[in-house]
């Protein structure tokens, strides 16, 4: 839904789906996603729990255990190449090597008895074909770029014996190792205290600049998005529900759902006595998608056409489209202060 | 109250559910579990036919009619009879008298002491708990089978006894598994948030803790219910437990062992008992532990929430 | 706040975890110091945000108010009573009067309690509302905008804001007048915290509630609070009113804290100036001599490690721990 403006994407997803069976039914983790990453930029994925943001990624990552789950889609393509239908071997040379992934916990993530050394040098064997010495050297200098003091010392420690901060850090040097073209973070901050989490968002914005990797951040942190993004998707339901440039799509919110964040989330810089918007009820059930919008039982900005039909995706400025029948430019003003 | 009204999901009963109790529901839960019930079915029936044994047995289980022996299975002994001429079946229904109330004394006795040992180590810990569990220790380090035949050995041989044996020799077993879910239950904070409300000690580890540590036990029961079982058998298979001529399955499966060659049939009444018996206690074991679960009563309730998704495993 | 009824007051409180075993100890092992020298008092119907990063002590000061966990010194008062000398007996009557949340709901109640039976258990320990136990739990959930009919549910069933819900008409059953929150919107969505903040706002108004709100999230804590009091490593770092903190804060950490704390703006997140602390967290078993923060500290300078800084006044109502305050003012 993000159009590329002239430049060659270099991620393409088009009508992504991916379900699970489970005893209960079949549940619609995502339902129809599409989006072109552009090299170099970063796409910020926000959403609540359950909104699908993280199983996209596994899906284009090809980590959705299958069965229950199962992954169709239109095309999904990396840099040119179509990565929909390759079978396993030949995914699992792409991950790690020219798609990367950082996840929430470094601790779940790194292998508690290999020390980082190990771990590190792992990838850059396997993936580069370098030699023992090449690869030991080329982890110190990953550690280093990463910031972690005493990279030399540090390479025969485990992963216990470094801080949160630190082994997010070691992920991210794992993550970089084989200088990947997509970089995908799955809320690799939120485990994180504000000051580390400075930290690292300053590392991967300086480090994806100097390499040119394109990110795709996942996050539930409208804040930390509105930092770090170029463009911005939204998700519930499964749906991307609106998409845009930042700075668009956080001035003229035009979707209930963005709305509705944004009007829940509490500012540092709020006014005193300013109450919370918060979205009415809860998530809908993945069960039985309903053919009308995902949102609507908790929309406040509703209008006749949303309980007729379902939404179309339009276009409410260059690039920036969403998928809700309301015209919500009165809000606009609101939500800006 | 300005707090805006909740809507419960998107597929949200405007009606409330009909209430069904906690028990309802665990009844529920437990009939969807059909080996559970099929093995709660056999235990029944086992347990009926061992007390209804006067009643409905056809022969007596003691009589000795030579003039039957060794007779194959037929209409009239279904089993066959064994070497005094008595009616295989009809011994295998009062074998079971011994056999189960014998297993049934022995999870009773050591559950009385096992459990609140372990509760009150677990719970008040430090020096108490270190004095029990080292007592409890000195009580595992024994060969549970040879520590009964030495009982045995030394009060007679006689039910009593063997129960007092058995039973001896499963209180660590109780206190252990009771001592080291109670210590990790001790940790949640539920517990902590019972505390906090002013909870006393005996409501924490009743209300609390207890509660919380049923699975494990009811697994042990099944394990010890079946393990007594098979402990009787092997006791008076080396005629330590019940006495010629009283039926048991353990003493049937010894004397059967002589007739191997003559009257294969006669081993296949006790072994047959034992495996059903032990097997059920198993089955049941489980259902209950499912079904006594509240996380495992599937009931319609749960309107708009997702079913879990399998959770993904990073690379 | 003109008149000043304090609730609560905590002075010099201290908590240290002593290393346990005789082999550790030899090795040099030293006492966690969780808490080490903590001073606030909470005025009747206000909020008190406690914040700070992981590790500084808030989680401990809050269970140690509670007194579930043991306090090394210092005193806790309430309502004019020093809770340190209490015996349990003496205790429970406060137990009643104060109250806590955590911050995982779905932990802190019982799995294998319908929600009404969780609801009725303060009631019976108590011995309130004898034989209306039932519409008393009606009407609680009736405060927290949850249906009667979840009376019958069990935890597993709830969401988690439901769940949040419930452990509120839990504290609330007694009639509290503290309630220490542990975090309590820190793992829900957004929209469902939204929820939460504003039914904690209303209920503080209805029942005239003192909170003390624990929370790594400064932008909750801005709009929940009068008070806020910023920990590091134990001890406070600046406590003021919820207007001096937020547009004046003095203290060299809690300016990097504010700074570090991401806003919902492109354009602000694009233009405003950024202290990215360097390192990590010192383990509170072996704190930084002097000023603990000075390890991280962008603008210590030698003397920051020779004395531990007081909390000083530095404006009516604002307070700092820091030796080179005045500099800064």
């Amino acid at each position: 839904m993000i159009e590329s403006a002239g430049m060659e994407p270099v991620l393409s997803v088009r009508n992504l789906h991916t379900r699970f069976h489970t005893e209960d039914g079949i549940v619609h983790a995502v339902g129809g996603v599409s989006f072109d990453l552009l090299p170099g930029k970063v796409l910020g994925i926000v959403g609540e729990s359950g909104s699908g943001k993280s199983v996209t990624a596994l899906s284009i990552m090809k980590l959705v255990v299958s069965p229950p789950g199962e992954v169709t889609a239109d095309a999904i393509t990396l840099e040119g190449e179509d990565i929909l239908g390759i079978d396993e071997v030949r995914a699992r040379r792409i991950r790690g090597s020219r798609i990367a992934m950082v996840f929430q916990d470094p601790m779940k993530s790194l292998n508690p008895v290999l020390t980082i050394g190990r771990q590190l040098t792992e990838a850059l064997r396997e993936h580069l074909g370098l030699s023992d010495r090449a690869a030991r050297d080329r982890a110190i200098e990953l550690l280093d770029r990463v910031g972690i003091p005493m990279a030399r010392d540090r390479l025969g420690d485990y992963p216990h014996q470094f801080s949160g901060g630190m082994r997010q850090r070691v992920m991210i040097a794992i993550a970089l190792s084989c200088n990947p073209s997509v970089l995908i973070a799955d809320e690799a901050t939120t485990a994180l205290d504000v000051t580390i989490q400075a930290q690292i968002i300053d590392l991967v914005k300086r480090l994806t600049e100097d390499l040119g990797t394109a990110v795709i951040w996942i996050s539930h942190d409208l804040g930390v998005v509105a930092g770090i993004c170029d463009s911005v998707a939204v998700m519930y339901a499964g749906r991307i529900v609106e998409s845009g440039p930042v700075r668009d799509l956080f001035h003229r919110p035009s979707h209930g759902y963005t709305l509705g964040l944004l009007g829940s989330t509490p500012r540092l810089d709020d006014d005193e006595e300013r109450r919370l918007q918060p979205i009415d009820g809860l998530p809908p059930s993945l069960l039985d998608p309903v053919p009308l919008c995902p949102f609507l039982p908790r929309c406040r900005h509703a209008v006749g056409a949303c309980r007729e039909k379902p939404p179309a995706w339009r276009d409410v400025a260059d690039v920036h489209g969403t998928r809700c029948w309301a015209d919500l430019t009165p809000y606009w003003r609101a939500t800006n202060g | 109250m300005s707090t805006p009204p909740l809507h419960i999901g998107a597929g949200d009963p405007s009606a409330p559910p009909a209430y069904r109790g906690g028990a309802f529901l665990a009844c529920q839960q437990f009939m969807r579990n059909h080996a559970a019930l099929a093995g709660f079915f056999i235990l029944l029936l086992l347990g009926f036919a061992a007390v209804l044994a006067p009643w409905i047995s056809p022969y007596d289980p003691t009589a000795l009619k030579l003039s039957e022996k060794l007779l194959p299975p037929s209409f009239s002994h279904w089993m066959g009879t064994d070497y005094f001429g008595r009616d295989v079946m009809t011994r295998i229904v009062w074998g079971g008298r011994v056999s189960l109330s014998v297993a049934f004394l022995v999870v009773f006795y050591s559950l009385l002491v096992g459990v609140p040992i372990g509760l009150v180590s677990g719970f008040v810990g430090g020096r108490l708990d270190n004095a029990l569990m080292r007592m409890m220790d000195a009580f595992l380090t024994f060969p549970p089978l040879l520590l009964a035949v030495a009982i045995v050995g030394l009060l007679g041989p006689d039910l009593e006894n063997v129960v007092i044996a058995l039973g001896i020799v499963q209180i660590p077993v109780f206190a252990r598994i009771v001592r080291g879910s109670t210590l990790s239950a001790r940790e949640e904070v539920y517990i902590v948030a019972a505390r906090a409300l002013g909870a006393s000690a005996a409501r924490v580890v009743f209300s609390g803790i207890l509660r919380n540590i049923v699975s494990p036990i009811v697994v042990q029961i099944t394990i010890v219910f079946a393990g007594a079982i098979i402990a009787e058998a092997s006791l008076s298979f080396l005629g330590l437990g019940s006495q010629p001529p009283d039926p048991s399955w353990g003493r049937d499966l010894s004397e059967a062992r002589r007739y191997m060659g003559d009257a294969p049939w006669l081993i296949i009444g006790p072994i047959l008992a034992c495996m059903l018996c032990v097997l059920s206690i198993n089955f049941v074991g489980d259902g209950l532990r499912d079904s006594l679960d509240p996380r495992s009563w599937r009931a319609k309730t749960t309107g708009g929430s997702t079913p879990r998704v399998p959770e993904q495993v990073t690379p | 706040m003109t008149s000043r009824d304090v609730l609560l007051e905590v002075s010099d409180l201290k908590v240290h975890f002593p290393v346990d075993s005789v082999w550790a100890r030899l090795r040099g092992a030293r006492p966690v110091r969780a808490v080490d020298g903590v001073s606030f008092s909470v005025e009747r119907g206000s909020a008190l945000g406690l914040v700070g990063e992981s590790g500084c002590g808030k989680t401990t000061t809050g269970m140690a108010i509670l007194r579930l966990v043991d306090h090394s010194s210092g005193r806790v008062v309430f309502d004019g009573e020093n809770l340190s000398d209490l015996d349990a007996s003496a205790m429970l009557r406060f137990r009643r009067r104060i109250q806590v949340i955590f911050q995982d709901a779905y932990a802190s109640l019982n799995p294998r309690m319908s929600i009404g039976d969780g609801l009725a258990e303060p009631l019976v320990i108590h011995g309130l509302f004898p034989g209306r136990r039932q519409e008393r739990v009606r009407a609680l959930l009736d405060m927290v905008g949850l249906p009667s009919h979840f009376v019958h549910r069990y935890p597993h069933e709830l969401s988690g804001g439901q769940l949040q819900r419930v452990t509120f008409a839990r504290a609330l059953a007694v009639e509290p007048e503290l309630i220490i929150c542990d975090e309590p919107v820190s793992a829900l969505d957004v929209s469902i915290q939204a929820q939460i903040v504003n039914l904690l706002k209303d209920l503080q108004r209805e029942f005239r509630l003192t909170y003390v709100f624990i929370s790594h999230d400064l932008s909750v804590v801005r709009n929940l609070c009068d008070r806020v009091a910023v920990m590091y490593l134990g001890r406070i770092a600046e406590v003021a009113s919820r207007r001096q903190l937020y547009e004046g804060a003095v203290h060299p950490y809690t300016k990097a804290l504010m700074s570090a704390v991401p806003i919902p703006d492109p354009d602000l997140e694009a233009t405003r100036e950024r202290v990215i602390l360097q390192g990590d967290l010192p383990s509170p078993s072996n704190p930084p001599s002097g000023c603990r923060f000075r390890t991280r500290c962008p603008v210590a300078v030698d003397r920051c490690g020779e004395s531990i800084p007081e909390l000083r006044e530095v404006n009516r109502g604002q307070w700092a721990a820091c030796s080179r305050i005045s500099e800064f003012t």
